[in-house]
């Protein structure tokens, strides 16, 4: 099979230009290729303007040269600081938390002997993961609305706690939007563990039993061990994608009165970028924001050959 | 393996605790509805909990007789057929083309690949899109950026090359063209990955609002997800549309809470009506993605 694999790979290395077969394939190819070209490598040579004082006059190729004073102006800003600080928080929770939730809620599903119920409880998780953002965001931002919100109501009835408004309070933001990419995630998540977990051999299970292992044992030395692979591979995708990843939750729930603690870089790019068209700045940043996130990923990766013997490459 | 009692006791805790967990689903979405049926006063008087008070569907019928809600819901509906159909046409070509040798294979894929990696990122393409293509209120700014996705074409590729060779090759000795071959072989064989790649296709511009943000300020061109953004996040929008709003929702006599809810319920019933009958197409495409990936 190794053998095959091989010369499949030296084949292609000396395949020649042949018009009669390859000019159809190039046929398959080109809508594809011109795309990505103007969709793709065209904004990465429009990184160019992270070095210039761009205006829209004389655009692209004709503004001005600065060099690397885009990048100085917003290292030095305490602004870019702030959001920097927030977007690595934010990000930390919700890999810790984010990453739990899925494995535990599969595991407690797991033990369900119960089909149907099992079923209903799982076609109920993947809900969140249909409905957009906008959607999303309506429904927390309603039930946590100091007027008729729910959990308001709730506090109120139970505790007689006076409304808060959750939205408007810093030591809450982060909580909130870190809850809420829980919610809207966690079932489809969980489907990756199941997989696994419905992949572990059950002789395992029943010979630790005649061994007189627990339930709880059986948990820790047969059901965990099992998930570790498909728990890293997520992990890994997850730090990879971790400075893009947010915007859209945090961009329809936050204020003004929590941006101390909720505003983010992409958001920070956005009000920047778009509503005072500072093209170049934002630019600048948007091109270390990519930088940083192909460093994680690589730094990711790299991690994950060493633990788990699994790579992307 | 007989179960012991302690068994059945701890299925019971189990059963308990998921349905814990699943409340923080069903409950918002129980409020959600009952806010937008439930009379004025009830909503004005800040205690609606998970049941209705009263019974009113005025503000529904605000909502649908609502000409940028139909034209929205139109939109949305155009936009995700075109976007599906041109997806899926130019990655399955795609991912055809790469199961077969050709002069170039290695570096148009590695062309490709690059672009999971890099982008330019918002404001390059922002001002490509805007500046340099004039795309700036036209269908094209959302549909054209997003159509090769190169995650999809990889997957598809891996189950076009797990057919058994044998197959096509039986068919080109039948006398079958190559055309013939990717039309009567190959995509009858991948038919569920196509199913599956093109209900992630449809999700994700059904669900899309934010490019309809940056390349639009026509109302006539707004998605349903855009409306509901303008119609339950109206904070920072520029000050005539907001007030322009407000003035229709005081007009109309019903509570904006109503109003809200309503426009969310609306918004998300298509799609949580669906779910259901197509999860499990959902299910298979991240298990394949996440194999091949």
């Amino acid at each position: 099979m190794e053998q095959l694999v091989k010369k499949a790979y030296v084949n292609l290395n000396k395949v020649k230009f042949n018009p009669g077969r390859d000019i159809p394939i190039y046929f398959l190819l080109l809508p594809a290729v011109v795309l990505v070209i103007i969709f793709n490598y065209m904004p990465i040579y429009g990184i160019i303007i992270a070095f210039q004082k761009f205006s829209a006059f004389k655009g692209v190729f004709g503004s001005q040269w600065v060099g690397f004073d885009n990048f100085k102006y917003f290292l030095l800003d305490e602004n870019f600081w702030r959001v920097f600080r927030n977007t690595v928080i934010i990000n930390i929770y919700q890999i810790i938390f984010g990453f739990l939730v899925p494995i535990i809620f599969a595991l407690l599903l797991n033990e369900i002997t119960r089909n149907k119920f099992k079923k209903v409880i799982q076609t109920v998780s993947y809900l969140p993961h249909f409905i957009s953002w906008v959607v999303a965001a309506g429904i927390f931002n309603s039930i946590l609305s100091p007027t008729n919100g729910l959990v308001n109501v709730i506090l109120n009835e139970l505790f007689g706690i006076k409304p808060i408004y959750f939205l408007a309070k810093q030591e809450y933001f982060r909580s909130i939007i870190v809850l809420s990419c829980i919610w809207k995630g966690f079932g489809m998540s969980s489907v990756y563990y199941l997989a696994s977990l419905s992949a572990i051999d059950t002789q395992l299970y029943e010979a630790s039993y005649i061994d007189g292992a627990g339930k709880w044992r059986q948990t820790w030395h047969i059901t965990i061990p099992g998930l570790k692979s498909i728990a890293v591979i997520l992990l890994i995708l997850q730090i990879g994608s971790m400075v893009s990843i947010g915007f859209e939750q945090i961009f329809l729930m936050y204020n003004p009165l929590v941006y101390d603690v909720g505003d983010v870089i992409s958001t920070y790019t956005f009000r920047l970028g778009i509503e005072q068209t500072r093209y170049s700045l934002t630019a600048a940043i948007g091109f270390t924001q990519s930088v940083i996130n192909f460093i994680l990923l690589y730094a990711a990766n790299m991690l994950s050959k060493k633990i788990i013997g699994w790579s992307m490459w | 393996m007989k179960r012991t009692k302690g068994e059945k006791i701890f299925e019971i805790f189990d059963m308990i605790i998921l349905l814990i967990i699943i409340s923080t689903i069903i409950l918002p979405i129980m409020h959600i509805i009952s806010v937008s049926i439930s009379n004025k006063e009830a909503v004005l008087n800040l205690s609606i909990g998970i049941f209705p008070k009263g019974f009113t569907i005025e503000a529904y019928k605000d909502v649908i007789s609502r000409k940028t809600f139909l034209s929205s819901l139109c939109n949305s509906i155009y936009l995700t057929i075109l976007y599906t159909f041109f997806s899926l046409l130019v990655n399955t070509m795609c991912a055809y083309a790469f199961t077969k040798y050709f002069y170039g294979k290695k570096y148009l894929n590695i062309f490709f690949i690059i672009t999971m990696y890099f982008s330019g990122g918002l404001i390059p393409t922002y001002i490509l899109i805007t500046n340099y293509l004039k795309m700036h209120n036209t269908f094209w700014a959302m549909l054209l950026p997003g159509i090769v996705n190169v995650f999809y074409m990889i997957i598809m590729r891996a189950q076009i090359e797990a057919i058994p060779k044998e197959l096509s090759e039986a068919a080109i000795v039948d006398g079958a063209k190559e055309y013939q071959v990717l039309y009567k072989v190959i995509l009858p064989a991948i038919k569920p990955t196509i199913a599956a790649v093109g209900m992630f296709f449809a999700l994700d511009m059904w669900n899309m609002w934010f490019s309809c943000m940056l390349y639009t300020n026509k109302e006539s061109m707004w998605t349903l997800q855009y409306f509901l953004r303008m119609m339950v996040f109206n904070k920072d929008l520029n000050v005539d549309r907001s007030s322009k709003i407000a003035i229709s929702i005081d007009r109309n006599n019903i509570a904006p809470a109503n109003f809200q809810m309503a426009a969310i319920v609306l918004v998300a019933l298509p799609i949580v009506s669906i779910y259901p009958f197509i999860q499990k197409y959902f299910v298979k495409g991240i298990l394949v993605g996440s194999v091949k990936g």
